[in-house]
């Protein structure tokens, strides 16, 4: 076993102006004191931008959170990102799926990255407030990803 | 029979436009127009509000440059103030505006327009994205990424946040710099200048190859308008309005903002929620100007930095002793001004004072009418406010630097589509001209900074009885 410590990166995106769509904000926040600072970096996005790739080819892990429009309401989806490349007609954001290539073709190392959803009820103006539904996803969202981190973590 | 090609959405620009071309019986380009068709209504909701939120409010209307509008907001508001404001609280404004230039002007260049440039107008419009260019210049996406980051990293520094920092308010600034942050932002711009300085000589290599471009983007003689110092140096801050005509002759000089309304007008067109100013002397629509990188470096006497300055002098060969004319040359323009950028906050931040704790000056109302001039990345930028005897918001206007460019965006995409559209033939890579030519300007249609996933590029021949005579869908399913 190597001494050195991997590195984690969890980003919580969304608007937290915008209702459910800043679950992965909360999520963040509730994370915030169970983590070790010196190896898990925590990060709000309102939007995914390409320097995000630079931040991702310095970790061995990332797992970005995120309220979705779609899929089963009260569950959690967690998807593991395959590569994209084709087609993106690149603004100045650009796709999640899309950070793991650029964060490789850039700096040669992507590491593995997963998206973990909840479905939002509501995305009207709000501030900072999740729905009853989506609030309570906040806890398994946290659990979730400690023990992504967890599994990471027993596999060095 | 007369027929319409409509390109909707224009991709790779910041917000959400399209454009019309319609086409002669032969297929020649008869006219083409650029519509906004977003509407804000930033002017309408701001009424009633307390003005000393409007920095903060008027700020959302763009998550690119939301720097830009708390600048001119607060200056706005430092009228309705009445104060002057500490001389280190307009240093620490100016260092972070100089950021937001940088970050923006390298989002311009290195994501949105070089896909252009290095892979060419013509090449497979499925690679012509930044993991084209990351397949032969992976260093150039590198640089790209990092500019961005400098620049963004020094507005969270100053400003406590990358975007919409709520640092810059009516009367100076909410905190003083510290000598922590001062060193991370001075230790950054050495390598912010490197990057600066290769980009701007291989861009020059660039420009070479595109000859046709710049001799049809947007190339004809307009007016120029922009902030310059006392001295006549290039200004991004504070200032007096310039303008000259396409000749170089200065028309306009040394106009305080506040008189604003004694040289612009404002034309509205039926097809567009973009406004367009015109030189007022001149009327509308004669009286077109163009302002950002392009103007900015066609109305200085000089940049005031060394590097900055040397650039200038080559820029400036371009113009054979009268104004740059050709809209292909703000993307040199930008080079420039990113070169300016890093330098002068290298000036700014050694600043004695920068450290002082007298950031801010209190006051309440004392006037009910203040103005706000500043130069965002895409050109001037001016709020305007009025306001009642409770400080409430009684009427605003806001003439955003987009539209400043709304005349000549217009003409440069009809000049555009009359040298490459040929409307029996609906080629890729015409139709990316047309596109290309807006992305010269820049323009800033929104504060929509959410995008993208699947940005497809919808065109559509339509004869003069509705028929879709062709339409080409980009990306093709």
């Amino acid at each position: 076993m190597s001494g050195v410590r991997k590195q984690w990166l969890i980003v919580g995106l969304g608007n937290t102006l915008r209702g459910d769509d800043a679950l992965g904000a909360l999520v963040i926040r509730s994370l915030r004191p169970l983590v070790d600072s010196e190896s898990v970096r925590l990060m709000e996005c309102a939007a995914v931008t390409p320097e995000l790739a630079a931040t991702l080819a310095a970790v061995d892990l990332a797992v970005f959170i995120d309220a979705s429009q779609n899929g089963p309401i009260g569950r959690i989806e967690c998807q593991l990102l395959e590569s994209e490349t084709g087609g993106l007609p690149f603004t100045h954001g650009c796709g999640i799926a899309a950070l793991p290539e650029l964060a490789r073709q850039l700096y040669g190392r992507a590491p593995t990255v997963y998206l973990l959803t909840a479905r939002g009820g509501s995305f009207d103006l709000h501030d900072g407030r999740l729905s009853p539904a989506t609030e309570a996803m906040v806890r398994p969202m946290v659990e979730r990803t400690l023990a992504l981190l967890a599994d990471d973590g027993r596999d060095r | 029979m007369r027929r319409t090609i409509t390109i909707n959405p224009v991709t790779r620009i910041e917000g959400h436009a399209h454009i019309t071309l319609h086409l002669d019986d032969d297929g020649s380009v008869a006219d083409a127009r650029f519509h906004l068709t977003q509407f804000r209504g930033f002017e309408k909701f701001c009424e009633g509000r307390p003005f000393p939120e409007m920095p903060a409010l008027t700020a959302r209307t763009c998550g690119i440059c939301p720097v830009s509008h708390l600048v001119a907001s607060s200056k706005a508001c430092d009228e309705l103030l009445s104060v002057t404001i500490p001389d280190t609280a307009a240093t620490l404004r100016r260092i972070m505006n100089l950021a937001q230039l940088v970050q923006s002007h390298a989002l311009s260049f290195f994501h949105l327009s070089s896909p252009d440039l290095l892979l060419g107008f013509d090449s497979d419009p499925t690679d012509r994205n930044i993991f084209g260019v990351l397949k032969i210049d992976p260093e150039l996406g590198r640089d790209g990424i990092r500019l961005r980051q400098i620049g963004q990293s020094i507005i969270e520094l100053v400003g406590g946040k990358k975007i919409h920092p709520g640092w810059i308010v009516p009367g100076g600034v909410a905190e003083p710099l510290s000598q922590d942050k001062r060193e991370q932002i001075r230790g950054m711009l050495p390598e912010g200048l490197e990057i600066a300085r290769r980009t701007w000589k291989r861009f020059r290599g660039l420009a070479s190859k595109y000859a046709d471009e710049a001799a049809h983007f947007g190339n004809f003689p307009t007016m120029f308008l922009s902030l310059v110092t006392a001295t006549g140096g290039l200004e991004h801050y504070d200032g007096r309005l310039r303008i000259k005509d396409a000749q170089g002759n200065i028309l306009e000089d040394d106009v305080p903002g506040d008189e604003y309304e004694r040289i612009i007008g404002e034309a509205v067109e039926p097809d567009s929620f973009m406004k367009s100013p015109y030189y007022r002397p001149s009327g509308y629509p004669s009286g077109i100007y163009r302002v950002g990188p392009l103007a900015r470096l066609n109305n200085c006497d000089a940049c005031g930095t060394p590097e900055a300055d040397e650039a200038l002098l080559r820029f400036r060969e371009m113009g054979r002793g009268r104004p740059v004319s050709s809209s292909f040359h703000y993307h040199e323009a930008r080079l420039v001004e990113i070169l300016y950028g890093i330098e002068r906050i290298g000036q700014l931040i050694d600043d004695p004072e920068i450290l002082s704790t007298q950031v801010r000056a209190r006051a309440r109302g004392n006037r009910h009418e203040g103005i706000g001039v500043a130069e965002a990345p895409r050109g001037t930028l001016i709020h305007h406010y009025k306001t009642d005897e409770q400080d409430r918001m009684l009427w605003m206007n806001l003439i955003i630097a987009t539209g400043h460019n709304g005349l000549a965006i217009n003409r440069a995409v009809r000049q555009v589509a009359s040298q490459f559209v040929r409307g029996d033939a609906l080629e890729e890579g015409m139709l990316n001209r047309v596109e290309a030519v807006v992305r010269c300007f820049d323009p800033c249609l929104s504060c929509a900074s959410h995008a993208v996933g699947q940005m497809p590029l919808r065109v559509q021949l339509i004869a003069a009885d509705g028929r879709i005579l062709d339409e080409q869908v980009r990306p093709k399913a």
